[in-house]
């Protein structure tokens, strides 16, 4: 079944989809033209003729992806020498390594490429639950990589124009209660830029519940959760930058609605329960559950998760929307608060246990200098995971936040962002 | 423990993202899902067909589910597609199976003659009624009479109408679906498929009175199992011609989350696994 289950993959996410372009492009392009075309768009601002075929690339690397997942959980056996053959050169092309190493890094295809050149890599034993939960992973990823409407609104949360629309339109129509609602009715064919990006929203909403259940119910399969969710992690890492700012303002629109106060009440209940997902759903899910915060909506009050993690500010911003409408006192307000509020904890700071992986620092100072640009404390994180960095403390991440500053040899460039000293710093930025 | 169904394949030529887990040793056994307004054949079963095809009990049965425009599409045209799938399906069994497979294996391929012998139709709140009509028109056709028992089953049915602005609520995902009131007087529908949900609509009072007319000779339209969900917002909770009573109410699920299982399922899972075995 391995080599069909290959053939299958193949078929569905790399024949006939636009992924299928890359790789003619491949073969007929230059070093030079794929280092140009495949460039950070700092160097220069990328041109629509420029952006379709980045996109090729996109949906190539996303099944890279998709096959590095199939691999992890045994959905294929191995990899045959033909497909090494045709997809090992381009994994390893310099300007392709750059674009999904370096410049917008994405670790499922640099483990595949691991894979191919040094057959390391993770492998769990096949089986029928595995293949259920990687059909449902395909289903929610054809979600968000197919749907047109999914395809507009995540553009526009990006910082994107399309037509008329961008996310200030989408926030503005969301003010509204008809502008969605005629959204949803509207056919695609007849559906403008704003209407997409307005279903496009709902369904990023079914997406992002989607996966979390799904990773809520991987628990006794790590490895494969955390694979699954760093397919889509472009989205959820950016979720402390402009992206979850502006998924609260148009959670905030929703709480504006004029209605009674028992909707009211219902609305702040249900903003209240996608912060929290949003929340949940910004880390990766081995990182919470050797955190010991379980996705099953029971945070701690008093524990902050970090990338969406003014949730409290968030609430408190709903809240103070409510008192403008003259309705908290008629709420509950408890009943919500449970959703995020609180302070952060405070842990008393202890001198660490030595790791047998060796000092924290030199473990951290390595990854900077790997990765030879500015980072945040979760891709740090992360990359220590990678690197099967042994932690002696129960919480790593807060663990990590609380003595990355002092560490000898990391220098921090910005908020949340620190670098290796012995690199110069580039300018900071989201990719 | 090993796999009993195919990875899911795409059956193009019928529907909206219609796609079917093969069963690898196949009893002659179906199951076709289908979903409601605003739903699609991938997401709105999502945990629920993936829990079904691990269940012993259904190792030998096909699973399809079926996607259709349920917002461009009356419930009366898209009870129509669903037909003239079946009909195919039924009738020219092995060669739609078979031509799904593509170049997946030559041990999947079912004989020539190869058919089904019972199929059960699960189907959400407008898909209920688009499930019953296209059962209906095939029978009233009086042409290709499909030589299989058949069994319908129900998650949350339209049939005796539904609250538009409360259905408009609960698919966006985003709002509940008890600000329905207030929509219903802010928003127009235009969407054919809502204006037959209303209660009272033509297209559900032809569907009530063909149901009576003809269930007492065909009792493949006596659904064996209805699940509700408790004081449902979206719709109308009421018997239905001679649909099996008492119905089972699903405890914390609402109107979309019905379909939807995180974990295996005693009732939903359960109830169904017990009428696939057509004791």
């Amino acid at each position: 079944m391995s080599a069909q289950n290959l053939t299958y993959l193949e078929r569905n996410w790399l024949r006939g989809s636009s992924a299928n372009n890359a790789l003619s492009y491949f073969r007929k392009s230059t070093l030079g033209d794929r280092k140009w075309i495949l460039r950070h768009h700092w160097k220069k601002d990328i041109n629509d003729e420029e952006t379709r075929r980045r996109d090729a690339f996109d949906y190539l690397l996303g099944f890279y992806s998709i096959v590095e997942i199939a691999l992890t959980v045994g959905f294929v056996d191995e990899i045959p020498p033909a497909f090494q053959k045709k997809h090992l050169p381009i994994l390893s092309d310099v300007p392709m390594r750059r674009y999904y190493e370096v410049n917008y890094q994405l670790d499922l295809p640099r483990r595949l490429r691991e894979r191919m050149q040094s057959g390391i890599a993770y492998k769990l034993e096949s089986s029928p639950r595995l293949n259920s939960f990687f059909y449902e992973f395909l289903e929610l990823t054809k979600l968000i990589e197919r749907d047109a409407d999914l395809e507009c609104f995540l553009w526009a949360l990006d910082g994107g124009w399309r037509g008329r629309c961008n996310f200030k339109k989408v926030e503005q129509a969301l003010l509204k209660t008809i502008p969605l609602f005629e959204a949803i009715q509207t056919t695609s064919e007849k559906k403008s830029e704003l209407q997409h990006a307005l279903v496009g929203f709902c369904k990023f909403i079914q997406f992002c519940e989607g996966l979390s259940s799904l990773l809520t119910r991987m628990e006794d399969a790590p490895v494969a959760a955390e694979a699954m969710w760093l397919a889509h992690a472009y989205w959820f890492r950016q979720l402390d930058y402009q992206i979850g700012d502006n998924l609260k303002l148009a959670f905030k629109s929703l709480v504006r609605w004029q209605v009674s106060h028992k909707n009211k009440k219902a609305l702040l209940h249900r903003v209240g329960d996608l912060t929290k997902l949003m929340q949940d759903i910004s880390v990766p899910p081995m990182t919470k559950w050797r955190t010991g915060l379980t996705s099953k909506r029971s945070a701690p009050k008093n524990f902050q998760v970090g990338m969406f993690d003014n949730t409290s500010q968030v609430m408190h911003d709903l809240r103070k929307i409510s008192t403008k409408l003259k309705t908290l006192e008629a709420l509950n307000v408890g009943e919500i608060s449970h959703h995020g509020s609180g302070a952060p904890s405070k842990i008393v700071s202890l001198p660490s246990p030595a790791s047998p992986s060796g000092p924290l620092a030199t473990a951290v100072v390595k990854v900077l200098q790997r990765y030879g640009r500015p980072m945040k404390v979760n891709e740090i994180l992360m990359a220590l995971e990678h690197d099967n960095y042994t932690w002696t403390a129960k919480k790593p991440r807060q663990n990590l936040i609380m003595r990355i500053g002092k560490l000898t040899g990391v220098k921090k460039v910005g908020e949340g962002i620190y670098i290796a000293e012995s690199l110069e710093s580039p300018p900071v930025g989201s990719g | 423990m090993e796999d009993t169904h195919t990875p899911p394949f795409n059956l193009e030529r019928f529907g909206i993202g219609t796609h079917a887990y093969w069963s690898l040793n196949p009893t002659g056994k179906l199951l076709v899902l289908v979903h409601g307004f605003k739903g699609a054949a991938g997401t709105t079963w999502l945990g629920l067909l993936q829990n079904l095809i691990l269940q012993p009990q259904a190792a030998g049965c096909d699973i399809i589910s079926f996607g259709y425009d349920s917002v461009r599409q009356t419930g009366g045209e898209s009870a129509m597609e669903l037909q003239i799938f079946l009909d195919k399906l039924f009738v020219k069994t092995s060669q739609v199976i078979n031509q799904s497979f593509d170049d997946y294996g030559s041990k999947m391929r079912r004989p020539e003659n190869w058919k089904y012998s019972q199929i059960v139709i699960a189907a959400h709140s407008l898909g209920a009624c688009v499930s019953r009509r296209a059962l209906l028109n095939q029978i009233q056709s009086g042409r290709n009479k499909w030589e299989v028992e058949i069994r319908l089953a129900w998650f949350a049915p339209a049939h005796r109408g539904a609250k538009i602005g409360a259905l408009l609520c609960a698919v966006t995902n985003l709002i509940p679906s008890g600000l329905g009131k207030f929509i219903d007087v802010g928003a127009k529908y235009f969407s054919p498929a809502l204006k037959d949900l209303e209660p009272g609509s033509e297209f559900l009072t032809e569907l009530l009175d063909d149901t009576k007319k003809l269930c007492d000779e065909h009792l493949s339209l006596n659904a064996p199992i209805t699940f509700w969900v408790l004081r449902d917002k979206v719709v109308t909770n009421g018997t239905f011609a001679k649909d099996v009573v008492p119905f089972e109410f699903v405890d914390g699920s609402d109107h979309v989350s019905i379909c939807k299982l995180d974990d295996y399922d005693e009732q939903r899972i359960g109830g169904l696994l017990k009428i696939m075995s057509f004791t």
